[in-house]
C-alpha cells in the first residue's frame, strides 16, 4: 500500500513537471512582437577577425572584418518611413597603415534590416564585410595587439500605444466608471528606448500625462540628425565640426503624441521636439484640454499614441593578436 | 575486491591523463625577448684546477653562454692573473675575439662557447710552501635590448570625445625584462597638444625608464674593446646607452634637449629616463588606436668573474 502511494506520487511531480515545462510553450505563442530592448544588435561574426594572424616579412597578411546585424525590434514596418539606410558601421581602434582596409565604414541596407512582426518573428539581419590586408612590413615589433573597434550608429524609432482613461468628471466619485485615472506601467517596446510609464493626473480643465522615457539598451543615444557625425575617424574636410557634442547626446525626438484624434501639447522640449535623458532617464509632460472631451458623458479608454524618434550608437570590440614570424633564412 | 578497485582507479586515473590534451603552443608564442640576462660566463669545472704546482702549465676554460635575445658580435674576452705567479702560456693570446648568437625562436636557449687557455705559474717564493692567487675573466661585449610593444595613441586629451575607445591611455610596467641585461621597466605615455593650434595634432610623448639590472657595466659603444684592455678608461666612457623609438615606424625624437652628444641615456646608480616625441604628431580627428612602439637600446657591456687558486711549491724531500 505503502509502495503504491510513493510511485503515485513521483508519478504526480513527473506529469507537474511536464506541464510546467509545457506551459512556457503555450504562452510562448503570445509573446509580444515588441518586447527588448536592443533595437538593432550588431556582433563579430566568429574568426572575423580572428583571434590572432600570424604575418612573415614577405607576405601582406588578408584580414576580413564580418559584422552581423540583427534587428531585433519592431521598427521599421511596412508603413513606417524607413530611414535605417542613414545608419553606418565603422570599424576603428587600429593603425591604419598596418591594418589596410580600403573602406572602413558601410551604410545599412534598410531593406534587409525589416523589424520584426508575425511574418518575421526573427526579425531583419544583415552582415557587413571589410576586407583589408596587414602590412607584415609596417609592424615594427614581434607582436602587435589593437582592439578592433566595431561602431554601428543607426535611427530607430519607439511607438506605444498604452490606453488611458479620459474622465470627463474626474472628481465625481459617486459614478461607476469604466477606468480611473491613474499610472500606467508599460513593458518594453522592442527598441532601445522605452516608454516606461504613463502618470496621469487630472484639473478641472485638463488632463495630464507624464510620459516617462529609459534608455534601456547598451548604447548611446544621439540626436537624428547628429548620425553623421558618428565616423570615428571624423571627417578631415569639415573640420572640428562633425565630431559629436555634449549637446548631440541624451535627446531624444518626440514626433507624435495623440488621444484618438486629438494631438497633445507637450513641453518641456529642447529646440522643441528633443525630451532631454538624465542618467538614461527622462519625462515630458502632456495636456490634453477639457474641451477635447468634454462632450462625452462618462468616463472612457482610449489610447495614447507615442511616436518618439533618436539616433542610437552600439560599440563592441574584439582583440587581436598580430604576430610577426621570422623565416629561417 | 580492493584488487578491482585499484583497476578502476587505475583506469580513471589513466582517462583523466588522456583527458588534458596535448600542449598546442605556437611557435611564435615563445617570448625570447625576456630576461635580465645577457652573456653568461663561468670557470669549467677544474679549469683552472683548485691547486696548482709551481713552473707548471695549467688548462683555463670558460663556458660563455649567450641567454639574451641579441647575437653578439666582436664581443671580447681576457684573462687577469696576478703577473708575478701566474702568465699565459701563449703570450700571443692575451685578448680573444668571440661571437655568440643570442636567443631566437629558432634557438630558444641562445648559443655557447668555450675559450680554454692554457696558464703557467711561476716559482713560489722560498720562504713559502703555498701562495694563494686569483685568476680572473672579463667579457666586454656590445648588446641590445629591443622593447616591442602595442601602445595606445588617444587624441582625445581632455575627454571630450563622447565614445567607447579602442584603448585607454595607460603608463606601461615591463617586469620582465627584455632578454638583456639593460632593460626597459616603464614607459609613461602622454599626449600633448600641439603649440601650434592651428595644426590640430597631437604629439605623443613617451617616458622611458631604464634599468641596468645585470651584474656588470655598461660602457660606451664605441670603448668596448678598450674595456678589454689595459687602456685606460675615462668616467664619460661608462653607463651611456644609444637609444632609438619608433612609433608605427616613424622614428621618434628622443634628443628632446637637443643635446650634443644626441639621443642618450646617461645612468645614474644604474638607472635613468629619457623623454621620446613623435615630432610630427597625429590629427586630433584620429580616433583612439593601438600602435606598434618599438625601443632600441645599443650599449657595450662588461663584466668579470673570479676564481682563487693555490699554487704549490713542489716539496722534495
Amino acid at each position: 500500500m505503502y509502495k503504491r502511494k510513493v510511485k503515485f506520487e513521483i508519478l504526480f511531480l513527473v506529469l507537474l513537471v511536464i506541464v510546467i515545462a509545457g506551459c512556457d510553450k503555450l504562452g510562448g505563442k503570445g509573446s509580444s512582437k515588441s518586447s527588448g530592448t536592443e533595437g538593432i544588435t550588431i556582433n563579430f561574426l566568429e574568426n572575423s577577425p580572428q583571434d590572432r594572424y600570424m604575418v612573415s616579412n614577405e607576405d601582406e597578411e588578408p584580414i576580413s572584418v564580418i559584422l552581423e546585424l540583427r534587428n531585433k525590434g519592431p521598427y521599421p514596418q511596412d508603413e513606417d518611413e524607413n530611414i535605417l539606410s542613414r545608419g553606418k558601421v565603422y570599424i576603428s581602434g587600429f593603425d591604419k597603415e598596418i591594418i589596410r582596409i580600403d573602406e572602413p565604414s558601410a551604410n545599412l541596407r534598410r531593406d534587409y534590416l525589416l523589424g520584426l512582426n508575425s511574418f518575421n518573428p526573427e526579425g531583419g539581419f544583415d552582415t557587413v564585410e571589410f576586407e583589408g590586408v596587414i602590412s607584415s612590413d609596417k609592424i615594427i615589433v614581434d607582436e602587435y595587439s589593437p582592439t578592433i573597434l566595431a561602431t554601428l550608429c543607426y535611427p530607430y524609432v519607439t511607438k506605444a500605444s498604452p490606453t488611458v482613461c479620459i474622465d470627463p468628471f474626474p472628481f465625481d466619485d459617486k459614478q461607476e466608471k469604466v477606468c480611473r485615472i491613474g499610472s500606467t506601467q508599460l513593458s518594453s517596446q522592442g527598441a532601445p528606448i522605452t516608454i516606461t510609464r504613463i502618470d496621469e493626473e487630472a484639473s478641472s480643465n485638463k488632463l495630464q500625462f507624464k510620459i516617462n522615457v529609459k534608455n534601456g539598451g547598451n548604447g548611446e543615444v544621439i540626436k537624428v540628425n547628429s548620425l553623421v557625425k558618428c565616423d570615428p575617424y571624423g571627417d578631415t574636410s569639415s573640420g572640428k565640426e562633425d565630431i559629436l557634442e555634449r549637446k548631440d547626446f541624451d535627446r531624444v525626438e518626440l514626433v507624435r503624441a495623440t488621444v484618438g484624434f486629438s494631438e497633445l501639447e507637450c513641453g518641456p522640449l529642447d529646440e522643441g521636439r528633443f525630451i532631454r535623458l538624465f542618467n538614461g532617464e527622462g519625462f515630458v509632460l502632456c495636456g490634453l484640454d477639457r474641451s477635447s472631451f468634454e462632450e462625452s458623458k462618462s468616463a472612457y479608454t482610449t489610447p495614447l499614441n507615442i511616436e518618439l524618434r533618436y539616433g542610437y550608437r552600439s560599440t563592441i570590440s574584439k582583440p587581436v593578436r598580430i604576430s610577426k614570424i621570422s623565416s629561417v633564412s | 575486491m580492493i584488487k578491482k578497485n585499484n583497476f578502476k582507479i587505475l583506469m580513471f586515473l589513466i582517462v583523466l591523463t588522456g583527458c588534458s590534451g596535448g600542449s598546442d603552443k605556437l611557435i611564435t608564442d615563445v617570448d625570447v625577448r625576456k630576461g635580465f640576462e645577457g652573456l653568461v660566463m663561468e670557470f669549467t669545472k677544474n679549469a683552472p684546477p683548485d691547486k696548482v704546482f709551481e713552473d707548471s702549465v695549467f688548462p683555463i676554460a670558460v663556458h660563455l653562454r649567450n641567454k639574451g635575445a641579441f647575437d653578439v658580435k666582436e664581443g671580447f674576452f681576457v684573462l687577469g692573473f696576478e703577473k708575478t705567479y701566474v702568465d699565459f702560456a701563449d703570450k700571443k693570446k692575451e685578448i680573444t675575439e668571440f661571437e655568440i648568437k643570442g636567443k631566437s625562436i629558432f634557438n630558444l636557449n641562445g648559443d655557447e662557447e668555450f675559450i680554454t687557455l692554457n696558464a703557467e705559474t711561476k716559482k713560489v717564493g722560498a720562504q713559502s710552501e703555498t701562495h694563494p692567487s686569483t685568476i680572473l675573466a672579463t667579457a666586454c661585449y656590445p648588446y641590445e635590448s629591443t622593447l616591442g610593444t602595442s601602445v595606445c595613441v588617444d587624441t582625445d586629451i581632455f575627454g571630450t570625445k563622447l565614445r567607447e575607445k579602442a584603448c585607454q591611455v595607460k603608463d606601461l610596467q615591463f617586469g620582465k625584462g627584455q632578454g638583456g641585461p639593460v632593460t626597459i621597466t616603464k614607459i609613461e605615455t602622454r599626449m600633448l597638444p600641439d603649440a601650434d593650434p592651428d595644426l590640430d595634432v597631437v604629439k605623443p610623448l613617451f617616458i622611458i625608464y631604464v634599468e641596468n639590472k645585470g651584474k656588470g657595466e655598461v660602457i660606451t659603444s664605441n670603448k668596448i674593446k678598450s674595456a678589454c684592455s689595459s687602456e685606460a678608461l675615462n668616467y664619460k666612457d661608462f653607463n651611456r646607452i644609444e637609444i632609438r623609438a619608433s612609433l608605427s615606424g616613424k622614428e621618434l625624437n628622443c634628443n628632446v634637449a637637443g643635446q650634443e652628444s644626441g639621443a642618450e641615456i646617461r645612468l645614474r646608480e644604474k638607472k635613468d629616463m629619457i623623454r621620446c616625441i613623435l615630432n610630427e604628431g597625429i590629427g586630433r580627428n584620429q580616433d583612439a588606436y593601438t600602435a606598434p612602439l618599438k625601443i632600441e637600446l645599443n650599449y657595450g657591456y662588461t663584466f668579470t668573474i673570479s676564481k682563487n687558486i693555490i699554487i704549490e711549491k713542489i716539496l722534495t724531500y
